[in-house]
């Protein structure tokens, strides 16, 4: 499938998006897509998260980036904001009243927004900022020392 | 759940006050919970004086290890900070 170009209408960027389903995730729920690889793969920068859902078409009479999500769905995040990762993090984006919240499936970290975008990088943050804390010292609780342990095989430091 | 009672600052406020959680402030205001000198709990409060969400209002709750009527009790005064380590203690035993 040939990577789409920058100006194909969102709807056909939408229908290039597979969604990659695990069974766990299946189980629980609808949709799972890989975001980075989805920004990637339509042209968008590393940082531009695209976040759709294929049964809800994207709308074609806006210029901006459509941000749709239904029902909790679970992305990676292959990327932080000053720092690169060795594997990709699993968060799940959902609705939060009237804002949007983005929690990590495997730390107790969330981030809140009034849109995806704005939870997902308060959440990406987050990550950056538990991991500075984590690496002054070792007075943490035998589970923070796992969440550290976690976190510096998945970050490289810049 | 009584997230519409309390905005960010009365949640912020009162792990100040009862929890003596001295916050950090980055995108958001982060700040450990100290229990036998280790750092045992990490709770995020989103900056400002907003009404709180009630996923956020949860996660808060999940950040502090406790249910959400507990963290109901910690707001509105009722759970002291000698319960709430009773309580922590508890969760910590549960999930050993």
């Amino acid at each position: 499938m040939s990577i789409p170009q920058a100006s194909t209408t969102i709807n056909e960027k939408a229908k290039f998006l597979e969604p990659a389903f695990s069974p766990f995730y299946k189980k629980n729920y609808d949709k799972v897509y890989d975001s980075a690889n989805a920004a990637d793969a339509c042209g968008f920068p590393a940082n531009c998260l695209m976040i759709y859902t294929l049964k809800e078409a994207a709308p074609t009479n806006s210029n901006q980036t459509p941000i749709v999500v239904s029902s909790p769905t679970i992305f990676k995040i292959h990327r932080l904001i000053n720092y690169e990762m060795n594997q990709p993090l699993d968060i799940v984006i959902e609705q939060d009243d009237d804002g949007f919240i983005a929690r990590s499936i495997d730390m107790p970290l969330y981030g809140s927004g009034d849109d995806c975008i704005e939870a997902l990088t308060t959440l990406k943050q987050e990550i950056e900022s538990l991991y500075e804390d984590l690496i002054t010292d070792d007075k943490f609780s035998k589970e923070w020392l796992k969440y550290k342990s976690f976190l510096m095989a998945r970050i490289s430091p810049c | 759940m009584k997230n519409g009672k309390f905005n960010t600052y009365d949640v912020k406020t009162t792990c100040e006050k009862k929890l003596n959680i001295v916050f950090r402030s980055n995108g958001e205001f982060n700040g450990w919970y100290c229990l036998d000198g280790n750092k045992t709990c990490r709770i995020t409060i989103p900056k400002g004086r907003k009404n709180i969400r009630t996923e956020t209002y949860k996660s808060m709750a999940r950040q502090l290890k406790l249910s959400i009527q507990d963290f109901d009790e910690l707001l509105e005064c009722p759970l002291t900070p000698e319960k709430y380590v009773v309580k922590l203690r508890e969760r910590l035993s549960n999930e050993n």
